[in-house]
């Protein structure tokens, strides 16, 4: 049976991604990729957010008057931003914080503190005012979205951008295996209804416990050893399109739980 | 605008609410403000805190945890709920990496990955799989944060899985805790807070206003298309937008929030109620009342609107989804909650805004209004019988 969720289709019409940090040779090699080097705040926009309006500006279909669908992992370490507070109180709260030495926050912080600063700084440097979904910390809802994605698709272009910056304390919190490789920077995928490079939908999450047949993903080796917060469907776009494959079944793991995508090309 | 709705209404089957200064939801609908006094290490002095304490769960698997996920959890537990599987669940939580025990934790031992891992509650999927598992959801699940619109478009994210079919049922969860020294300075230096030592400094659409009052709270929801039930009452239609010009002010044109108005109201143009986002900013307050005038002409004037935010303070991402609970809960009784404070109206604020005291309204629609920093619109359309 079909269910709802597996029957949502989107239509790719272009996928650009701009992506830094130790690059593994088969994501160097992918179309469509621009490498830069791994970028710090600037005043009031991240480095997720810089990431994304790059990626999305190296579109070539038309994005106008797009619904703007946003994947933000971590938008890059705040901590730098709070510090000055800290030195000067030698606490970050506490007797005497609230009243002058809380003024070293900058005012601006609070901006790079928000977590919809990527779908913000996208909509204010592109001009992009239709509907906004903002997910955070969210990659395996790419799936769960595409019913969303194609209830906005009848009325417009769809636009999803994948964006994560390294946080430092992120990083430090995580088991981290060896010979794991960390990317961060932004994907974003147009859908439209006359998309011509493919097509992506929901596939059935793996059961607990159920092998996963790599003939079936030629996505899941190299990803295995690949850290990209939030970047991971936009990824297995870019490896399907840069590999020519015509099926495949992409599963996008959190640490919580995995869902999957499904490719597929005319 | 004419036409059949865009969208089919769903059902609110349950709500909860944890309210700020020990608020309950009788106390909206009599007048009564959250704002209390803070102690002596807060600027500004007066803010709108969840009083109760607000436990930990004893199996909590990190000795650090957000309080927004705190909040987020006991709405969760005051929610009735029996929804059938699979369920969905969206969860609005937002800048929980900006909750001073994370900060501190995390300037003192980013070094050390042993202590870091304290800190595991703040980051990826957690709190959004944690909330899951405590709800018993299984089906699709996602975590949205467009600052103060979150708490709407929580409702939105589930209208379209109900209509698309996705699931017949979704939970959704609002939740914000910035009322910490922390984060009262990250408003306060954008001049976006009161400076007032004033109980009744939250003032919406009155000429003295000076910035919002902080607050904090939750709120929850039990959504469903499966029929015949009863409801609380029910979402009709949602519309959002992004105005693409500042980050933290009012747009220099309205279209965009305009935009999002008409599309949750789809051919609906007579309401009975308005609940606006009311902030009590010297920006906003103007800005929103010019809009409803803009889209809904003279009948502007005869719209009663009032703003929650008068009582509860502002509670952020939260925001938006109490203020759409608590407008279903007034359309239940037929009484609008007042603005309260609203003594000397501005005159750039000219409309009907129910001050002072709650007024009986008529049966019909009701619009709740959200526009946040960075510039996300969102608005519902709600309605205490299934319209159509």
């Amino acid at each position: 049976m079909v269910s709802a969720a597996t029957a949502a289709v989107l239509r790719v019409a272009d996928c650009r991604a701009v992506l830094a940090g130790t690059v593994p040779a088969w994501l160097a090699e992918m179309p469509r990729v621009r490498w830069v080097e791994p970028r710090a705040e600037q005043r009031s926009v991240s480095p997720a957010a810089s990431y994304a309006v790059d990626a999305v500006t190296a579109l070539e279909a038309p994005r106008a008057n797009a619904a703007l669908f946003t994947f933000a992992g971590p938008p890059g370490s705040c901590l730098r931003l709070f510090q000055p507070a800290r030195d000067a109180a030698g606490a970050l709260v506490g007797p005497g914080f609230g009243v002058e030495r809380s003024r070293h926050i900058h005012p601006f912080t609070v901006l790079l503190a928000l977590q919809n600063q990527v779908a913000a700084t996208l909509s204010m440097r592109l001009d992009l005012r239709g509907p906004c979904c903002s997910t955070t910390d969210s990659a395996a809802a790419f799936v769960d979205l595409l019913p969303n994605m194609a209830l906005a698709a009848r009325a417009r272009p769809v636009l999803a951008v994948f964006a994560s910056a390294a946080r430092a304390e992120h990083l430090a919190a995580r088991a981290r295996p060896a010979g794991e490789t960390l990317v961060e920077g932004a994907v974003a995928l147009l859908f439209t209804a006359g998309g011509e490079l493919g097509s992506v939908g929901a596939d059935a999450p793996p059961e607990a416990g159920e092998a996963t047949d790599p003939t079936a993903n030629g996505y899941l080796k190299p990803y295995a050893s690949l850290v990209a917060p939030s970047l991971e469907p936009g990824l297995a776009v870019l490896y399907a399109l840069g590999r020519g494959l015509d099926l495949a079944r992409f599963e996008i793991r959190e640490p919580g739980r995995t869902t999957a995508l499904r490719w597929s090309r005319p | 605008m004419s036409g059949a709705p865009a969208t089919a209404p769903v059902a609110v089957l349950s709500a909860s609410l944890v309210l700020p200064g020990g608020l309950e939801i009788d106390d909206l609908f009599r007048g009564k403000s959250g704002a209390v006094r803070l102690d002596g290490e807060h600027v500004p002095a007066i803010g709108a805190p969840v009083l109760e304490p607000i436990e930990r769960p004893h199996d909590f698997p990190f000795p650090l945890a957000p309080r927004a996920l705190l909040l987020a959890l006991e709405a969760a537990r005051r929610l009735e709920h029996e929804p059938g599987a699979p369920c969905g669940l969206v969860l609005a939580l937002s800048c929980t990496h900006a909750e001073p025990p994370y900060l501190e934790h995390t300037l003192r031992h980013h070094e050390d990955p042993l202590r870091m891992r304290e800190t595991l509650a703040f980051h990826a999927d957690f709190p959004l799989e944690y909330l899951a598992a405590r709800l018993g959801v299984t089906g699709p699940r996602v975590r949205i944060d467009s600052a103060c619109a979150s708490g709407s478009d929580t409702l939105a994210v589930a209208q379209e899985w109900l209509e698309a079919g996705v699931v017949e049922d979704v939970l959704v969860v609002a939740a914000s805790a910035m009322m910490d020294p922390v984060g009262l300075a990250l408003f306060r230096n954008l001049h976006a807070l009161s400076d007032e030592d004033d109980l009744q400094a939250s003032r919406p659409f009155d000429r003295r206003r000076r910035g919002f009052v902080m607050g904090e709270g939750a709120a929850a929801a039990w959504l469903s298309s499966r029929e015949p039930i009863p409801a609380l009452g029910w979402l009709c239609g949602h519309g959002r937008s992004m105005n693409a010009d500042k980050f933290t002010g009012m747009p220099r044109d309205l279209d965009a929030m305009a935009a999002a108005c008409l599309d949750a109201l789809g051919p609906v143009r007579d309401l009975v109620y308005l609940s606006t986002h009311g902030t009590g900013t010297p920006l906003n307050d103007p800005c929103e009342s010019r809009l409803y005038k803009e889209i809904f002409g003279e009948a502007a004037y005869r719209i009663p609107m009032s703003s929650l935010k008068s009582m509860t303070g502002h509670c952020l991402g939260a925001s938006s989804l109490i203020e759409a609970l608590v407008t279903i809960e007034a359309l239940r009784r037929g009484t609008a909650p007042p603005t309260l404070h609203l003594e000397e109206p501005d005159p750039e604020c000219d409309l009907d805004y129910v001050p002072l005291a709650p007024r009986p309204i008529r049966s019909g629609f009701a619009l709740s209004a959200a526009w946040a920093f960075g510039g996300h619109n969102s608005a519902l359309l709600l309605a205490p019988e299934r319209p159509w």
